[in-house]
């Protein structure tokens, strides 16, 4: 069986552009083994860090569901060559090698510390401007060493991290998206309440307070001082976590309702 | 002297697990020597994770190790790090006045 899906408008890193990437999920993960055309004659531009989450689908719904992918070269070579230079779409030529303002779509098991740190250091911070602000990089670094390490301990799952990034030159913002599909915010935080949390926002709040689920050990630092860097460095944080979208970028409401996707999808936009 | 690095056969030292690794061991230690030397040396990154596993977990099931322990080879971040879980674990009656005001925040 062969489909063509058809993307609308942009692929932003913003809860739009979220819904767009989750109807696509939803459209096929009841389906049965079919060949999937990507479409994006209606999309003029893609976040290219939102790759970490398209690929999170893909892979779930080739291993899940028996699926295949492809695309249409024309659109490939013409308007979305991000996508082969930042290995989403695969292929034989150096594209993929080109260090510019492009940052790899890549994939670490949890306990991979030191490849995930090897990429942020060498692929996401490897870009010569980012690597003249030596204090925004041990400070990126450190913050997103300790995403990973978050991920680690609670997403259990057995599953790899999706990451991808892009650099803009010219506004001079580093995106970057890490995407897990294990369990989420809630399901652990509202064991550990007793119930008291019981929705996916209240658990994202709940983490931002700098709690932690741990019993045998203080935590919880971590996404408290991320959240904290983030407003004192006018940087964007978003956590995507069952049905909601935070963002600390999202006007006095802070956040969206979305459909769910499972695990845990976290986006940091810097200014560097 | 306990060294890190050696300990969870890296350079970094990023995960709860490995923090894990250093808390067995200086559980051990404690026992052992009056008082303990942790050398950071040959880090280059450490989360605050890691720190509350390993330094955080010791001082939280053993609050009178705080004497006993001293690190060296930080510097200033990491000190920021090391005194932030250190007040986190300590410091008991605020954890739990914490816990308590986040469960009426969303209780009410």
């Amino acid at each position: 069986m062969e489909k063509v899906y058809t993307f609308q408008n942009n692929i932003e890193t913003t809860p739009s552009g979220h819904k767009k990437l989750i109807d696509f999920y939803n459209s096929l993960k009841d389906q049965p083994p079919t060949v999937v055309v990507l479409d994006l004659k209606e999309v003029n531009f893609i976040d290219a860090n939102q790759c970490a989450l398209l690929g999170a689908m893909v892979t779930k719904l080739t291993n899940e569901n028996g699926h295949s992918f492809a695309c249409y070269g024309d659109q490939i070579d013409g308007r979305f060559n991000i996508l082969k230079r930042n290995g989403f779409i695969k292929t034989d030529s150096d594209l993929v090698k080109y260090n510019g303002s492009s940052v790899p779509l890549a994939t670490f098991q949890t306990e991979d510390d030191v490849g995930f740190l090897n990429y942020i250091s060498n692929e996401l911070l490897g870009h010569d401007a980012l690597r003249r602000h030596s204090l925004f990089r041990r400070e990126a670094i450190d913050h997103f060493s300790e995403l990973f390490a978050n991920i680690s301990t609670h997403a259990r799952t057995s599953e790899e991290v999706f990451v991808c990034g892009q650099y803009y030159p010219n506004r001079r913002v580093l995106n970057f998206s890490i995407v897990d599909v294990g369990v989420g915010f809630l399901p652990p935080i509202q064991e550990h309440t007793n119930g008291i949390i019981q929705t996916a926002e209240q658990a994202i709040d709940w983490a931002l307070m700098g709690n932690t689920t741990k019993k045998d050990a203080p935590g919880g630092l971590g996404i408290k001082s991320l959240y904290e860097y983030c407003g004192e460095n006018r940087g964007s944080f978003n956590i995507i976590s069952g049905d909601c979208f935070w963002g600390n970028n999202l006007g006095t409401l802070g956040n969206r309702k979305i459909s769910p996707f499972c695990g845990t999808i976290i986006h940091l936009m810097f200014k560097c | 002297m306990v060294k890190i690095a050696d300990i969870i056969g890296k350079t970094s030292a990023i995960l709860h697990a490995d923090g894990l690794k250093v808390y067995n061991y200086l559980v051990e230690e404690i026992l052992r020597a009056p008082k303990i030397v942790v050398s950071f040396a040959g880090l280059e990154h450490c989360t605050t994770s890691f720190l509350n596993a390993s330094i955080g977990k010791l001082l939280m099931n053993r609050p009178d190790s705080v004497e006993k322990i001293s690190c060296v080879d930080t510097d200033e971040m990491l000190r920021a790090k090391i005194e932030k879980v250190r007040s986190n674990a300590l410091n008991e009656s605020l954890r739990q006045a914490h816990d308590e005001s986040v469960r009426e925040y969303f209780e009410a």
